[in-house]
């Protein structure tokens, strides 16, 4: 017999029993049973009565404190509002970094057991890349794992001719899907009889992504067996990949994928697939479940030797060759796939997240003061309430209910703003030159962040006002109420503003730093205009002229672009500046200071005459390079003022050669120094001034098929992208096979600083949130502790006290709060900021302009929010205070 | 028909008290609870079903009552109420409060204003 049935018998007995007796008193069995059930109050109501006890418990007695704690939230709207907003803000920063963050680092790739990947690397870092005849040796021996599988990334263009249509391509091994365990959602993915070269028996084959079907073939059902004109090459598409997949890169999504058997196809004639010094594909391996890391490392290493002698390049340096048969493989887990962008960021994002974490202390800090406030406020209803017999637990939970109510309120617009957020730092790591694409879906592990950090967030504002409400005693409802000031709810309070405070310090100067890094490196001297040059980044494997006749070709195409009206100057090299590329060989330069070898190293550049001045880079001494020096002429070179410095010291320039050891070819031939220019970035913003060699293209030899060239085209006024046009139909005018894509070099220059920029922005915004919340917290606290001894001050002011003595009064407390705050927070600012050192550019983590910078500017917002209240205790009515005491 | 008394609203806690004290001389069903304490304030104290069995249900859970079902007189099965150790124990506590409070509303009320 369950509760219900019990309570329902035992109340028949008492109905039937009762109307029995009226009965017998001579009543009608009718009457007698109205009477009684109207006695009863209705058999249901008594019921319900009991079962209330019960659900009362549990349920009501929740449903009575949320109830309570809107009523009491709703009494000061402006201040919940305020504790709402800063919990939106801070839970919501929270959830967005932290989404990020989980989608970037933690996150496995959506494919069958991602803990079964391991990519090969060199062993010098987490992504390596390979030969294809690496790989063919490796993909011969698969079944030594459950299996291999090997990509490259790169653009396919999708363009005829003209400006590039570019779309994210991936180049694959035939089983790549099936070893990743990707099935299609349509059709079929590649097979390893497509991964033939020049394509299987479907010829050359392609299978797409679920957005990209979206998007170019709206979804069509008919899409299997279209065709796809991917580098002017006609592909068949047989497959489209689940919606979830995005490619073996997180931050990058593939849009078409094709086997590697037809990259010759697509690169023509630069194909990489038969030079062995081309190291383009990443290899990833699949363990058997009952593999170990450890066991198929070692089974590789076993067969290194026999890997890395099929593979060895022939014509490759003899200095070089043990070196390449020595260089471990080693495996590293891949259950995340890999990702540039990781690498890059992480660290960054880390110290965001922190920093947002941070700001929700303070947020929590401000609303446990103004709990305490509130506390101290209600002390004589809550004294009522114990005095009528509410537990101390009763009260204790009634307040942290409140703090669940503001936390989840904050939690769930935290999470409409961090799905908004999330957006907008997308969009923020993505520039014309990357495009960024994560899976920003919230899932069940940024949910139970969230929830965590509500929850706790909930107990670091509620726990202290519960403690101290539990505290009170029905005596306190007795004494008169206004008087009920408790000393220590102010220490308590004062201590919380001195952590926020020091907490507050710590974000200033996190932000200081981060905004003079991103400062340094924007106003530092380029040694070029970013502002009047367009670079065009030309590619010509499909032009019809033959590899060996191209740099002639490339020498005509800046004529061409040249001879554009408005554009003043156009110049060619073969690296495009502060793209992040470059080359870093080893030099001789007789009667150099004596130096080790890996120190004798120089950037190198091949450029055309007109480079300099289109660039805007000045030749300080000697000559720029000229048509006549070519390859019949004696070999020359120019470098720049920090090589100068480095490797000829004391020495005139123009007086020294210098030979490239790395190079071949003619690059052995000492060349003549013929002109010394200033220092130019040249790979990144954050590289110093490195010394630089600037070799005539005309007498350059490279190792590597020059496909293409980058031209920068100098405008005579206005911005340079106008030239975008008409250098287009020039081009275009000039050999149709040719493809290029616009770039101004300001936008080169900000891509390279993207996330310095973010970081930046970023801090800046929290440490700005951050001074906000310590000032609001002073001042409401400082306002409190103020209303609190208003008979005090009354007394005092009565006694002769002058206005700016009582200003002075509150205001040395104030002093002595941010005093404690910031003494703290220097000292965690020591500790914290040499966390994020190698963020920094130009800066000690300890900086002192930006210590006394950041502290100078909490006292200012301190001392203004202390202002205000003293200002107006220093206008207390003293007789009025009086009469009421 | 006689006369209604005026009745008065309980004072809270008493009934606990009224429920404890009238089972002590022995178990009894819910209805009989009712019949003895409406018997012996004469009605001056109408006790409400609606607030007899939550205060029964109520003291059980304390552990101050103990309730079976046993058989009554004409043969019925009914839940009988018994009063437990604690339950004594109880009772004497608000009986000695009890006789304080109604000493001190005696005072207040003797004293002239």
């Amino acid at each position: 017999m369950d509760r219900d049935e019990e309570l329902d018998k035992e109340l028949q007995f008492h109905i039937d029993t009762e109307t029995d007796d009226l009965v017998a008193s001579g009543m009608t069995r009718e009457e007698a049973r109205r009477r009684t059930l109207l006695e009863f109050g209705g058999v249901a109501r008594a019921k319900e009565a009991v079962r209330d006890q019960y659900l009362r418990r549990v349920a009501d007695g929740l449903l009575r404190d949320m109830k309570v704690a809107v009523r009491t939230l709703r009494a000061t709207p402006l201040v919940s509002a305020v504790a709402m907003l800063s919990l939106t803000l801070g839970i919501g920063a929270n959830t967005a970094m932290f989404s990020i963050v989980d989608s970037l680092v933690l996150r496995a790739l959506p494919v069958r057991e991602p803990h079964q990947l391991a990519t090969l690397s060199n062993g010098l870092g987490p992504t390596s890349t390979w030969s294809y005849a690496i790989w063919s040796e490796i993909q011969r021996r698969a079944d030594l794992f459950e299996g291999a599988l090997a990509w490259s990334s790169l653009r396919f263009n999708l363009a005829q001719a003209g400006e590039m249509q570019p779309v994210s391509g991936l180049i694959v091994s035939g089983d790549f899907f099936k070893t990743l365990g990707v099935s299609p959602s349509v059709g079929r993915t590649l097979t390893a009889g497509d991964d033939t070269p020049g394509g299987g028996s479907e010829g050359p084959v392609a299978v797409i992504s679920h957005t990209f079907w979206q998007r170019h073939f709206a979804g069509a059902l008919d899409v299997i067996g279209r065709t796809l004109v991917i580098e002017r090459v006609p592909f068949t598409i047989v497959g489209v990949t689940p919606e979830r997949f995005f490619g073996p890169e997180v931050g990058r999504s593939f849009e078409v994928a094709v086997p590697i058997g037809c990259e010759p196809l697509i690169r023509g004639k630069d194909t990489a697939l038969d030079i062995p010094t081309n190291f383009w594909l990443n290899v990833m391996i699949r363990l058997r479940p009952d593999q170990s890391m450890e066991a198929a490392t070692s089974t590789l290493r076993a067969l290194q030797p026999d890997i890395r002698a099929a593979a060895m390049p022939p014509n490759l340096p003899a200095r070089l060759a043990p070196e390449f048969m020595k260089s471990p493989f080693s495996l590293e887990t891949a259950a995340g796939g890999t990702s540039a962008l990781r690498q890059r960021y992480t660290q960054a994002l880390l110290t965001i997240l922190v920093v947002v974490g941070v700001v929700l202390l303070i947020a929590c800090a401000n609303i446990a003061n103004l709990q305490l406030a509130r506390t101290a406020a209600r002390r004589h209803e809550l004294s009522v309430r114990v005095a009528l017999g509410a537990s101390r637990s009763q009260l204790a939970r009634q307040l942290l209910v409140e703090s669940l109510l503001i936390a989840l309120t904050g939690a769930v617009s935290g999470l409409v703003l961090a799905l908004w957020a999330n957006r907008l730092l997308v969009g923020l790591l993505s520039n014309s030159v990357n495009t960024v694409s994560l899976d920003l879906s919230i899932n069940w592990r940024v949910l139970a962040f969230t929830m965590i950090v509500t929850a706790t967030t909930a107990l670091l504002c509620g726990a202290l006002p519960a403690l101290r409400a539990s505290a009170a005693s029905p005596s306190h409802a007795l004494k008169e109420h206004g008087r009920a000031s408790d000393g220590s709810t102010p220490r308590t309070a004062s201590a919380l503003v001195v952590a926020q405070v020091a907490l507050s310090l710590v974000l200033v100067v996190a932000a200081g730093l981060f905004i003079r890094t991103f400062v340094g490196l924007t106003t530092r001297p380029l040694g070029f205009d970013s502002e009047r040059v367009v670079v065009v980044n030309v590619n010509a494997s499909r032009a019809q002229i033959d590899p060996t006749s191209r740099i002639p070709f490339y020498y005509e195409l800046v004529d061409v672009v040249a001879s554009v009206p408005d554009v003043a100057a156009a110049g060619a090299s073969v690296i495009t500046p502060v793209s992040g590329g470059g080359f870093n060989s080893f030099i001789e330069v007789p009667g150099a200071p004596q130096m080790a070898d890996s120190d004798r190293t120089s950037l190198a550049q091949w450029v055309t005459p007109g480079w300099f001045a289109t660039y805007g880079t000045a030749i300080h001494v000697g000559r720029d390079i000229t048509n006549r020096d070519d390859k019949a002429a004696v070999p020359v070179a120019l470098v720049n003022e920090a090589f100068a410095r480095k490797f000829l010291p004391g020495r005139d320039p123009m007086d020294a050669t210098v030979k490239i050891v790395s190079g071949r070819g003619e690059d052995q031939v000492p060349k003549r120094i013929v002109g010394v220019v200033a220092d130019a970035v040249y790979r990144s913003l954050r590289d110093p001034a490195s010394p630089t060699l600037y070799v005539p293209l005309a007498q350059g030899s490279f190792p590597f098929p020059l496909t293409g060239i980058s031209i920068g085209a100098r405008v005579t006024a206005g911005s340079p992208m106008r030239l975008a046009r008409s250098v287009t139909a020039s081009l275009a005018a000039r050999d149709p096979d040719l493809v290029f894509n616009f770039r101004s070099l300001a936008e080169q220059v900000n891509a390279s600083v993207a996330q310095e920029q973010i970081i930046a922005l970023l801090a800046g915004f929290f440490g700005l949130l951050a001074l906000f919340l310590a000032g609001l917290g002073l001042y409401g606290t400082t306002a409190y502790a103020v209303a609190t001894r208003r008979s005090e001050i009354g007394i005092r002011m009565a006694l002769g006290a002058e206005p700016a003595a009582v200003i002075r009064l509150v205001l040395t407390r104030v002093a002595w709060q941010v005093a404690a705050g910031v003494a703290l927070g220097a000292v965690a600012c020591a500790w914290a900021t040499r966390l994020v050192a190698t963020l920094l550019y130009g800066l000690e983590p300890n900086d002192p302009a930006t210590l006394v910078g950041s502290t100078v500017t909490l006292v200012a917002i301190g001392l203004i929010a202390g202002w205000l209240p003293a200002y107006r205790a220093s206008q207390t009515d003293a007789a009025a205070v009086l009469k009421k005491s | 028909m006689p006369r209604r008394l005026e009745r008065t609203d309980l004072l809270q806690g008493t009934l606990d008290l009224l429920i404890l004290h009238v089972v002590a001389f022995g178990p009894l069903h819910g209805y009989a609870i009712a019949q003895r304490l409406n018997a012996i304030t004469q009605d001056a104290l109408r006790i409400q079903q609606g607030s007899l069995y939550p205060a029964l249900h109520r003291l059980e859970r304390r552990g101050w009552l103990r309730a079976e079902w046993r058989l009554t007189d004409t043969g019925r099965e009914a839940k009988f109420y018994a009063l437990t150790a604690t339950g004594r124990k109880r009772l004497n506590v608000e009986r000695t409060e009890w006789a304080r409070l109604s000493q001190a509303i005696g005072l207040v009320l003797q004293t002239e204003h």
